[in-house]
């Protein structure tokens, strides 16, 4: 009821100035009403607008706002590898040591008003994994797998051969995963496995990394 | 006179088939540097990739480069006259004690292989081997992978008497003993590039054509190539 004692008759909802839909006025002055998949919205400040309107056209008004960051953190180790080649007399040892750095993409999103749930809090979004070498080494073979923890959903993500970063045009070989996972509480983990350097199998270590989400 | 058709098709068609059996021999020289010659043995892929063209010869181009590359640096260690610091002598030393876990996990694995290739050379039955290396953890493939390391009873004999924690052991060495290496030559031409005005690269890629052209190495094979010089040394 408003101010002049006119009973309120509809509630219309805006996101982000566009129309996003009406509802007649209930009693209990709780509203739903739909909103883009978070996962399609961009980064910075969405707002959520609600007029309540009587039958004369008198208004009042809320609004909240959804925000959203992306970042992309990296972790990173020394993958140890050793492997044979061919020799007349027997196998030949060989070691190399590949750098491995995992960087993985999170969108974090916040609401100024209660969020039931929490369920859009982190959403991953794209991992890359880089393998670098400072040898004449190069790994012919390599695969990577990028495992989300505490998403509505458990999937595991296998990498593809994908663009290096700039900073390493030489010498780098990356494979990359698009992951859309939302979360309340997401952590994540990388794994790589299978080096194969001069078509050769690896014994290799420090071969996984794990990430954790705020 | 006139000579049938079919007769005079008869020669050309064995004189190629001749040809043929003799290029695609697997001993054939791929390169040639600083007199040793590299043959298609010495770089062929490894039995995981042998039935993927394409990437076995990816892994034999990257065989034939380092093969190269070794020379190279070599070369450059000797005309620039590269030497380790006592600092780096001791870091090549600590390298190996803080690699000593993995290295002996690595030797007991590869040791383990050798042993059950050697089963296998002794004629022990193919699917009780395997089905003992599946209960050791390692698969089919890992043993064959083995088995192509290990081509006959007398080498497979002396891998499994060997205790391989020291043959690790050197090729850590080997390994931080080049990454040294390589840094110094990594100075080197940054005071080249600095002192005529060139970039990293530029100074990089006259280093390598110059001792290309000193070791006389030559790609002798046309589905190969000589090592991009530029990944030698990364870029600055």
């Amino acid at each position: 009821v408003g101010a002049n004692g006119i009973p309120c008759a509809i509630v219309l909802f805006a996101f982000d100035g566009l129309a996003a839909g009406s509802t007649p006025c209930l009693g209990s002055g709780n509203y739903q009403f739909r909103l883009p998949a978070i996962g399609s919205l961009g980064d910075g400040n969405h707002t959520m607008d609600a007029r309540a309107c009587d039958a004369s056209g008198n208004c009042g008004s809320a609004s909240a706002t959804l925000s959203r960051f992306t970042d992309y953190p990296t972790s990173s180790s020394d993958i140890l590898a050793t492997w044979e080649e061919v020799d007349i007399e027997g196998p030949h040892f060989l070691q190399t040591t590949f750098g491995h750095v995992w960087r993985q993409g999170s969108t974090a999103t916040s609401f100024s008003i209660m969020e039931v749930g929490e369920n859009s809090h982190r959403q991953m979004r794209d991992g890359r994994v880089t393998l670098a070498s400072s040898s004449p080494y190069a790994p012919d073979f390599w695969q990577v797998t990028i495992t989300p923890h505490g998403a509505l959903t458990t999937t595991v993500y296998g990498g593809t051969d994908c663009g290096n970063p700039v900073a390493c045009a030489i010498n780098c070989w990356s494979k990359c995963a698009t992951a859309s996972d939302f979360a309340y509480s997401l952590s994540a983990e990388e794994h790589v496995y299978g080096i194969a350097v001069e078509g050769q199998t690896t014994a290799i270590q420090n071969t996984s990394l794990s990430m954790t989400f705020p | 006179m006139t000579v049938p058709l079919f007769l005079a098709l008869v020669p050309l068609v064995v004189g190629l088939a001749g040809a043929a059996t003799q290029t695609t021999a697997d001993d054939r020289d791929i390169a040639i540097v600083d007199g040793t010659h590299i043959q298609h043995p010495m770089i062929v892929c490894g039995l995981l990739l042998r039935n993927d063209s394409q990437r076995c010869h990816v892994a034999e181009q990257n065989r034939l480069d380092r093969l190269i590359t070794t020379r190279w640096i070599d070369t450059a260690v000797r005309i620039h006259n590269v030497t380790l610091t006592p600092k780096e002598k001791e870091d090549v030393e600590s390298r190996v004690l803080e690699n000593r876990a993995f290295n002996v996990r690595a030797a007991k694995r590869f040791h383990l292989l050798a042993t059950i290739v050697l089963r296998l050379r002794e004629g022990a039955d193919r699917a009780t081997v395997y089905a003992d290396a599946a209960a050791q953890g390692l698969t089919a493939a890992d043993v064959d992978g083995q088995a192509d390391l290990l081509p006959t009873l007398a080498i497979a004999q002396r891998t499994a008497a060997r205790d391989l924690v020291p043959d690790i052991e050197r090729a850590t060495r080997e390994d931080v003993v080049r990454q040294a290496i390589l840094n110094h030559l990594r100075e080197i031409v940054r005071k080249r590039a600095a002192d005529h005005g060139q970039s990293f690269e530029q100074a990089a890629a006259e280093l390598w054509a110059g001792i290309a052209a000193l070791t006389s190495t030559r790609v002798l094979d046309a589905n190969f190539h000589l090592p991009d010089a530029k990944r030698i040394l990364g870029s600055s």
